[in-house]
């Protein structure tokens, strides 16, 4: 067990913990923020995806050692614009996109982590940059249309 | 840190509602101040909330609750069974609260998620509620104003009377309401006067799924919760021997490890009691990771099974269930079907003389087709939480028919049935597999040996290589083509490991004057159990590929062939039972038929149709393919479906939408493979499940609009998608697909 | 006679070479997908890793041996490794990938971000599985 200091969602935390926890569990069993799921913990499926430096990654094999003083930005955190909904979340409440939900937190995260990187992405580059995400209920149709909405109507 | 949004106090709550009325509470992540849907609810003093009947609850201050009686697994029937409610109810919809109901018979007679039956079940009930409930509040305003209930009018949660301009809100009246008999005469309104139903309305939980909320039993904490984790054989056809745990218990944050035997022995199984092992070995710890180490450190020896004969309760009696002793393999099972194929099989349907019509016949065309187990993969593995003290028997758990799990509970755990408390969670996915709760029954054996409260968690190695597969398939499909080039024969021989799938009453049944359909099953130690739309998930690829391989053969147009056929049931049905009405699988065609400009497409076109009929309802696809590098790109699928009406075309478009993505993922790449008893795929990166890329560019949906009651929409539009997509790879690469994975196929040279 | 033999086996060469071009481009595009899709979520999408805890996969010197690649995707692999002297000592699972999209990513890791290597080919990589997994057979 060791302690580590950890930035996310903009505070700070400290956690005592085998250096070798992932991210992930850090974060479910240890800070509460249940947001970020587990589907696989082998980084298959991308329901784990969080932000470590702004970019995407999935948080089930990222020791928790390996972070460092770098920024994690979790479901809970990812605001554009404080006290509002991300544009990503607005567009996935407007397109109905989720069925039974569990993947979507890892799902916005990446198209949250994609439009910071390509405001206007083409269908083809969602798909690369969402492909790592599995939706066992098949609401990809939906998950790519609403990123084209929320690519825009953000207000950058 | 912050505090748990579940203890937010009253005065907090009111924060919320002046904020969520549009209000900006500056320098608050929204996120961080939004309860979740249900806490909204019960952060209001409990005892505020007045029950009319046994869906409905209302708070003094106009708060409307509407319970969702059915676990939800991503139907979103939160939405679409308290839309039904509230038609009737009239309170105003943009308000209303929805919440899952708990486990409660008594309360909500059935809570059965599964066999696409929601609609259908809630239809009638769900709806009379709610107009008992707004009939009582009708009542307690007419009581109060002495005006007759007739003069009253209810719009959006207020009842009036228009003639003395008063009005009052069902909060108002609700107290009064509840103190009445409620009516037992209640009429219903006419489907023209809907005007809730037949909207398109949005998930009422979007928000908190969005916000990452805690939904699903793998978030659920609670007070001194432990961890649990249970290893079970590398392969069926093991048991458990023994164990060493000394290294593991030497382990940081462990508590215990022991085994435990899930059912009694002498347990007599129902329907939905399978699990895969009876003993496991249990690791208990304070979180995860350290679990999930301490388990690799458990020395298990394992020893094979013994062949046994179990008597288990079927669907309307019981039956003898053998599970054979052995280490069994895929390519075991495949020669065995084959040779099940070339044996008598027992006789399901004869109409006429097939065996004549095959002996005269210019030409005989027949395919055989296979499917191998699938693996369900739940994006949420499998998990329960459970707290057994001698008061009661708390869980909290995802589970499809909790119902079901009862009389398992009260006997292998020893408990009581009025001693049972179970909160339904959102299920990360079900698609069959959390209608068996055998995990409800080993958290509860795991928090009576600790005296905890214990959540047991699956990893997703052990929840894929613990069975309850969608069986493996083989089935013949033979024709019989006489010299004028009529079909006068069929002929379906199949089975399954270790259940068939052959639906002999269904079409083409009935088309034919000669028509034979036999079956088979082979008994294993694998176990099996209902996976999307079970049995019609394989046989339906199989009947469609064959169908259209059959129209090719005659000369005839796919789409129209089928037409022909059933135009041909319809008008001279052969046999005594035809488990399909004709009209209704004709109208789902030709609207495929229109929307897909099927008859105007390019003689080469790369497209394929099918068309099936299950659980209620019909489904029809069309989709096209293009090849691209050897892969199948699919640029577009359009869907025709018959639900009859539909509660909520929001939610009715999505589920088919997924239903095409499933089963195109699924015929493409899903397959479970058995190697000496051992599943060789034991996690998503081996277990290949449709990705982004792989998914339709674009889905089209059209409903054939009807005034039949509401059939299911989460399994019929999914076994056709199979065959319509092995017909439109045929004419993107003129190769016939028999084998499922179909990538497996297309991949050889 | 001579100048069109050589002008043919010229014409014949330049044939060759551009649907060798067109080979490797085929390859390298596909093989970019394979790496956008399961290897760019911890390898990040210009190969830089995340240091200390998913190596970096630029200009490492590790990535010659072509067999070793087709068992690290095969098998998956364990550390301690050592890359670019930093040591990594986690677990990378394996992935289910076919011969064709495991000669696509090796070719484009090994061609990205600066790599330079030569492509290998489908049969290549099926040798190699072979070699790492006695009777290797896909589902």
């Amino acid at each position: 067990m060791s302690k580590f200091n950890l930035k996310v969602n903009g505070k700070n935390h400290e956690v005592d913990v085998d250096p070798t926890t992932p991210v992930l569990w850090v974060l479910r069993d240890h800070l509460n923020l249940i947001g970020t799921k587990f589907g696989c913990g082998v980084g298959s499926c991308g329901a784990c995806t969080i932000h470590l430096n702004g970019r995407a990654l999935k948080s089930c094999q990222l020791p928790v050692a390996a972070v460092g003083t770098q920024p994690i930005t979790t479901i809970e955190g990812v605001v554009e614009e404080v006290g509002e909904m991300h544009p990503v979340q607005k567009a996935w409440l407007e397109l109905d996109v989720a069925q039974c939900g569990y993947c979507q937190t890892g799902q916005i995260m990446a198209a949250v982590a994609l439009l910071k990187t390509k405001p206007n992405p083409t269908e083809e580059e969602i798909e690369s940059a969402m492909s790592g995400n599995i939706c066992r209920c098949g609401t990809y149709v939906r998950i790519k249309a609403a990123i084209q909405q929320a690519a825009k109507s953000s207000t950058k | 840190m912050e505090k748990s949004t579940n203890n937010q106090s009253r005065r907090s709550f009111l924060k919320v509602t002046s904020l969520t009325g549009g209000g900006m509470m500056i320098g608050f992540s929204w996120l961080a101040n939004l309860l979740p849907n249900e806490a909204l609810a019960t952060a209001a003093n409990a005892n505020d909330w007045v029950e009319l009947t046994g869906f409905i609850k209302i708070t003094p201050d106009n708060q409307v609750k509407i319970f969702n009686p059915n676990p939800e697994f991503g139907t979103n029937v939160m939405t679409s069974l308290p839309m039904m409610v509230n038609e009737e109810l009239q309170a105003d919809w943009s308000k209303v609260i929805v919440e899952m109901g708990d486990y409660d018979t008594p309360r909500f007679k059935s809570q059965f998620t599964g066999g696409s039956r929601g609609m259908a079940q809630g239809w009638k009930p769900l709806r009379t509620a709610g107009a008992t409930a707004r009939m009582m509040l009708m009542q307690a305003a007419a009581n109060e104003w002495n005006v007759p209930v007739a003069e009253l009018t209810v719009a959006n949660g207020v009842v009036s009377h228009k003639a003395s301009n008063r009005s009052a809100n069902f909060g108002a009246l609700a107290t009064a309401a509840s103190k009445l008999t409620a009516p037992t005469n209640v009429e219903l309104k006419k489907n023209s006067a809907f005007s809730l139903i037949g909207t398109p309305q949005k998930n009422k939980v979007g928000k908190d799924i969005v916000a990452g909320h805690s939904l699903f039993t793998m978030d659920y904490k609670h007070e001194g919760m432990l961890i649990a984790m249970a290893i079970h054989p590398p392969a069926f056809g093991m048991t458990l021997k023994s164990f060493d745990a000394t290294e593991a218990l030497k382990m940081p944050g462990i508590k215990s490890v022991f085994d435990i035997q899930v059912y009694k022995d002498g347990y007599k199984r129902a329907g939905f009691d399978t699990r895969a092992f009876n003993k496991l070995v249990v690791v208990v710890g304070n979180s995860t990771w350290e679990v999930m180490n301490a388990r690799k450190k458990v020395n298990v020896q394992w020893i094979p099974t013994e062949t046994t004969k179990e008597i288990v309760a079927a669907w309307g009696g019981q039956r003898e269930e053998i599970v054979p002793a052995g280490l069994e393999s895929t390519d075991e099972h495949m020669k065995q079907m084959y040779a099940m194929q070339q044996k008598p099989a027992k006789l399901l349907r004869k109409d006429g003389d097939p065996e004549t019509a095959f002996s005269k016949a210019a030409k005989v065309i027949e395919r055989t087709y296979s499917a191998p187990f699938l693996s369900h993969n739940p994006m949420e593995p499998i998990s329960c939480f459970a707290h057994i003290t001698d008061e009661k028997a708390y869980f909290v758990a995802p589970i499809q028919i909790p119902e079901m799990m009862k009389q398992n509970i009260v006997s292998n755990l020893g408990i009581p049935g009025d001693k049972i408390e179970m909160k339904l969670t959102r299920m990360g996915g079900g698609f069959g597999r959390r209608a068996y709760g055998h995990y409800i029954v080993e958290a509860g054996l795991i928090s009576q040996k600790i005296k905890a409260p214990v959540k047991l968690i699956y990893t997703r190695e052990d929840d894929m290589t613990n069975g309850i597969y969608r069986p493996t398939y083989m089935v013949t499909y033979k024709a019989a083509i006489d010299a004028t080039n009529n079909v006068t024969a069929i002929a379906i021989k199949g089975g399954g490991i270790p259940e068939g799938a052959v639906h002999e009453n269904r079409f083409p049944a009935g088309a034919f004057e000669n028509y034979i359909a036999e079956g088979w099953e082979i008994p294993s130690n694998i176990t099996i159990g209902a996976f999307r739309a079970p049995g019609s998930n394989f046989i339906a690829s199989a009947e469609q590929s064959f169908l259209d391989e059959l129209a090719e053969t005659i000369g005839k147009d796919p789409l129209d062939y089928r037409l022909e056929l059933l135009r041909k049931a319809k008008a001279n049905p052969v046999g005594k039972r035809n488990d399909y009405d004709a009209d209704r699988y004709i109208a789902v065609l030709e609207l495929v038929k229109e929307k897909s400009n099927w008859a105007a497409r390019p003689k080469n076109a790369k497209r394929g149709v099918a068309a099936y009929f299950c659980h209620s309802s019909y489904a029809a696809h069309v989709v096209d393919v293009t090849m691209k590098d050897g892969q199948p790109v699919i640029d577009k699928v359009v869907s025709a479906i018959d639900c009859g009406v539909i509660v909520n075309p929001e939610g009715a478009v999505n589920m088919v939408e997924g239903a095409v993505v499933d089963g195109i993922g699924n015929a493409l790449y899903g397959g479970m493979r058995i190697e000496k008893g051992v599943p060789m795929q034991k996690n998503l990166n081996q277990y290949r499940i449709i990705r982004h890329k792989e998914a339709p560019k674009k889905i089209e949906v059209h409903f054939v609009q009807n005034n039949f009651d509401p059939t299911g929409l989460g399994e019929p539009p999914f076994p056709p998608v199979f065959g319509a997509l092995a017909n439109a790879l045929y004419k993107a690469t003129g190769k016939r697909l028999y084998n499922q994975p179909y990538l497996n196929e297309l991949n050889k040279s | 006679m001579k100048k069109a033999i050589l002008f043919i086996s010229l014409g014949m060469m330049a044939l060759a070479s551009q649907s060798f071009k067109q080979a490797n481009s085929s390859s390298l595009s596909n093989g970019k997908n394979v790496y956008e899709t399961y290897c760019m979520s911890c390898h990040m999408d210009n190969g830089t890793g995340v240091p200390g805890a998913f190596p970096s996969l630029v200009k490492t010197g590790n990535l010659a041996d072509k067999n070793r690649l087709v068992k690290i995707i095969l098998q998956g692999v364990r550390g301690p490794i050592n890359v670019k002297e930093t040591k990594y000592d986690g677990e990378m699972a394996s992935i289910s990938l076919s011969d064709k999209e495991t000669a696509d990513v090796i070719n484009y890791i090994r061609n990205s971000w600066g790599n330079k290597a030569p492509m290998i080919t489908v049969p290549e990589v099926a040798a190699a599985k072979k070699a790492v997994v006695k009777g290797y057979q896909a589902y």
